[in-house]
């Protein structure tokens, strides 16, 4: 379980608090959607949670131990896919790196670049580099490439804006399947409603910043297989539009 | 600011260095101190000998770029714009621009004498060749659309190239232009070395002839000097006066 | 079998070339001395000469050894400094000031410093020709490493990287895109320095070459050298990029 306690942040000693008193349970196994309107301050939680940024008062605790810097035990998908990625290592060398810098032997982690090749449908093109990659292709190497280090939490930042509507609803069904086949904790950040309840076993929704907090925390039992055009995911949507609509106005 | 103070004190130590060597423990006329190098650029700037040579250089220098830079960015549209041309200069600016600047020192002395004109007509040709490239390069490389767009306004022809065209290919003429004033430097110097009575890399050479190498310093500060205030001039001057049309380049990303 | 197409462009590249070489000719007519405007015919016939004789050869590959060694030297000094440098800031601020005065003097302006200093040997030459690339690319190094972008270095993070390791798996691949840039850079510009130290104080080498024609009004012969070192030097610039290739380098430019 990773819970934040009063979590507070702010980028400047006198400046305005950007996160103020955050308190979140994140059962283990969860798939987690944190929602909230743009600027708020969702991608922080998640630095914070990766150990990237330090809160300035209030505890993460990761199973009873706080989080302090980044390890192999979380591991951040970022929006920015091009840029994460090691351009001079191609998708088998990129998938293989976090293995090869932990030492761990050549015969030990061909298998598991094979598996997860095979597992977010890049089997074919192991061989080229990121660049030579569809934007959907670069996620999926993304995904690959931290599933190898087998995380107890993946964090994902907003992962799929950049993406047609079609390619990031295959990768959404990609990440939930992914997810059940690993069991382990996804934290999703979004601003798209529908795409957290089509993902989420929790959503959080955040007030509008700035000293954003968390405005409730819900879970989503929406019945399977989750379609937007079924009234009961039509319902949900309506209520959690609402719950955002409070925060940002009609604009 | 802590980088600046570290700045400041990286150039004291630096001087307090060489200034101990020339003095303690280095033969003072192989390597003269600071202070002496001071002295003597006091004594030559007092008597106009510096400044004689300053100015020679310097006159070379902008007759020869301003020159070069005119007709290399009108060749360049020229060149960039109008695709037939593109092809009909596209080998010979790549056989010109693979000349070594400094080996044509020699030839333009033959051809035109040791004057002034064989400088100033070397100094015009490597800078108009090397603004026709990048004027050229930065038209070539407007995104379509940017041109779409403009004439989406209805501009064409002379209007189009006037008022989309040449600000968008300003940066890659800029480049031209700045990559422009290191050649005219660089060869103005060789030509004073190889056939010349003034000028700063004749006198850097008779420093050499006398072994006078305090005289050799005061040369390449000079140099120096000189190299950082025409940047600082054309940076003034990119980036005040012509700041909307490079902030590609100021602020990239 | 069909005629082989030649495109328009194609067409026009060959006739702009035969363009230059008529308005050559032209002008040498115009001149009226074959000694000082020397036609296309003369040129080759010293082409010819020249290498008949070894003496393009022999000189040839006396500029291509300075080139080769002192950039070899310049190189790896550059690229180890701008490590040291990217690594520990404060170095980098200590030199940075120094560094970049230096390199706004041209370099021929050190040609007679070195020839006072070390005299018209090789070292002289190698020192003039290595010192700015030894800038050139450290200033490169430096600015490779400090534009790797934040979010790959928390990536890397992620996977327990840190110190030294992240700076090896990770900084120096990253940079390694403008640490081979800047070495094309200096490359090109050891060229412009080795014609310097040729032609101010040489007795070998295709800038003495250059130096010696004029004095004994030897148009043919110069223009022959003039042109030789500038396919001595695409040629290199060419052969660097291969050899990049061949050793699998290009994949961190990408």
């Amino acid at each position: 379980m990773l819970r934040l306690s009063a979590a507070s942040k702010r980028f400047h000693d006198d400046g305005p608090w950007v996160l103020k008193d955050i308190e979140l349970t994140i059962p283990e196994s969860s798939f987690f959607c944190l929602l909230g309107p743009s600027g708020c301050g969702k991608s922080t939680i998640l630095n914070m949670i990766a150990g990237f940024e330090a809160a300035n008062s209030g505890t993460i605790v990761l199973r009873n131990r706080p989080i302090v810097a980044p390890g192999p035990d979380r591991f951040v998908i970022f929006q920015e896919a091009g840029t994460a990625l090691f351009s001079w290592l191609n998708v088998r060398e990129n998938i293989e790196f976090g293995m090869r810098v932990q030492g761990r032997r050549r015969a030990e982690r061909h298998p598991v670049v094979d598996r997860y090749l095979s597992m977010v449908g890049l089997s074919d093109h192991g061989s080229k580099f990121p660049d030579e990659l569809s934007g959907g292709m670069k996620q999926r190497l993304q995904l690959a490439r931290a599933l190898a280090l087998e995380p107890e939490i993946l964090l994902m930042d907003e992962p799929f804006g950049a993406l047609d509507a079609i390619t990031r609803r295959r990768l959404q069904h990609a990440v939930r399947s992914i997810w059940r086949e690993t069991g382990s904790t996804v934290i999703f950040v979004t601003h798209d409603i529908e795409e957290a309840i089509f993902l989420g076993t929790h959503i959080a929704v955040m007030t509008a910043g700035p000293g954003a907090t968390i405005k409730c925390q819900m879970p989503c039992e929406v019945s399977e297989p989750r379609d937007p055009s079924n009234p009961e995911f039509g319902g949900f949507y309506k209520s959690i539009e609402e719950l955002i609509r409070e925060e940002i106005g009609d604009e | 600011m802590r980088a600046a103070a570290v700045r400041t004190l990286s150039l004291l130590l630096l001087l307090a260095l060489w200034e101990s060597a020339g003095r303690l423990w280095l033969d003072p006329l192989q390597l003269p101190p600071p202070s002496g190098v001071a002295a003597r650029a006091w004594d030559l700037s007092a008597t106009g000998e510096l400044w004689t040579h300053i100015a020679a250089s310097l006159g070379r220098v902008i007759i020869g770029y301003a020159a070069g830079s005119a007709i290399g960015i009108v060749l360049g549209c020229f060149v960039g714009a109008v695709p037939v041309m593109r092809d009909f200069f596209s080998l010979p600016i790549r056989f010109f621009r693979s000349v070594n600047p400094l080996a044509l020192v020699p030839l333009m002395i033959l051809w035109f004498g040791v004057g002034e004109l064989s400088k100033v007509i070397l100094i015009a040709y490597l800078v108009t060749i090397v603004v026709l490239y990048n004027t050229a390069l930065g038209i070539e490389t407007i995104p379509a659309d940017r041109i779409r767009a403009g004439r989406c306004f209805g501009l064409t022809g002379i209007a189009l190239f006037v008022r989309v065209i040449v600000p968008a290919a300003a940066p890659g003429i800029l480049t031209g232009l700045r990559l422009g004033m290191g050649f005219a430097v660089l060869v103005v110097i060789g030509a004073e070395m190889v056939g010349a009575s003034e000028g700063i890399g004749y006198f850097i050479l008779l420093g050499r002839q006398y072994v006078a190498i305090d005289d050799i310093f005061v040369g390449l500060l000079s140099l120096g000097v000189m190299g950082v205030l025409l940047n600082q001039v054309f940076l003034l001057i990119r980036n005040r006066l012509l700041r909307r049309y490079v902030r590609t380049i100021l602020y990239r990303g | 079998m069909p005629p082989p197409r030649i495109s328009k462009r194609t067409m026009r590249q060959v006739l702009s070339i035969i363009i230059l070489i008529v308005s050559w000719q032209f002008v040498s007519w115009l001149a009226d001395d074959r000694a000082i405007v020397p036609p296309v015919q003369d040129l080759l016939a010293k082409l010819f000469d020249m290498t008949a004789s070894f003496e393009l050869f022999v000189h040839g590959l006396d500029s291509l050894r300075r080139v080769l060694v002192a950039f070899a030297l310049g190189a790896s000094g550059g690229v180890i400094l701008g490590l040291a440098a990217g690594a520990v800031r404060p170095l980098w601020t200590f030199l940075e000031v120094p560094l970049d005065f230096i390199r706004s003097i041209p370099p021929i302006g050190f040609v007679p410093l070195a020839i006072a200093w070390f005299g018209i040997g090789e070292f002289s030459k190698y020192l003039v020709i290595a010192y700015l690339t030894v800038i050139v690319v450290a200033f490169g190094t430096v600015s490779g490493i400090r534009q790797v972008d934040p979010t790959r270095i928390r990536a890397a993070r992620c996977m327990g990287l840190s110190g030294w390791r992240l700076f090896r798996h990770v900084v120096i691949p990253s940079a390694s895109r403008g640490i081979i840039g800047s070495l094309h850079l200096s490359l090109g510009l050891s060229f412009i320095s080795l014609v310097a130290v040729e032609i101010v104080g040489s007795t070998s080498g295709l800038g003495f070459i250059i130096m010696d024609s004029r004095l004994l009004l030897q148009t043919d012969r110069m223009i022959v050298s003039i042109i030789t070192i500038g396919v001595l030097g695409i040629l290199t610039v060419l052969i660097f990029g291969l050899l990049l290739r061949l050793l699998g380098l290009t994949r961190f430019t990408r």
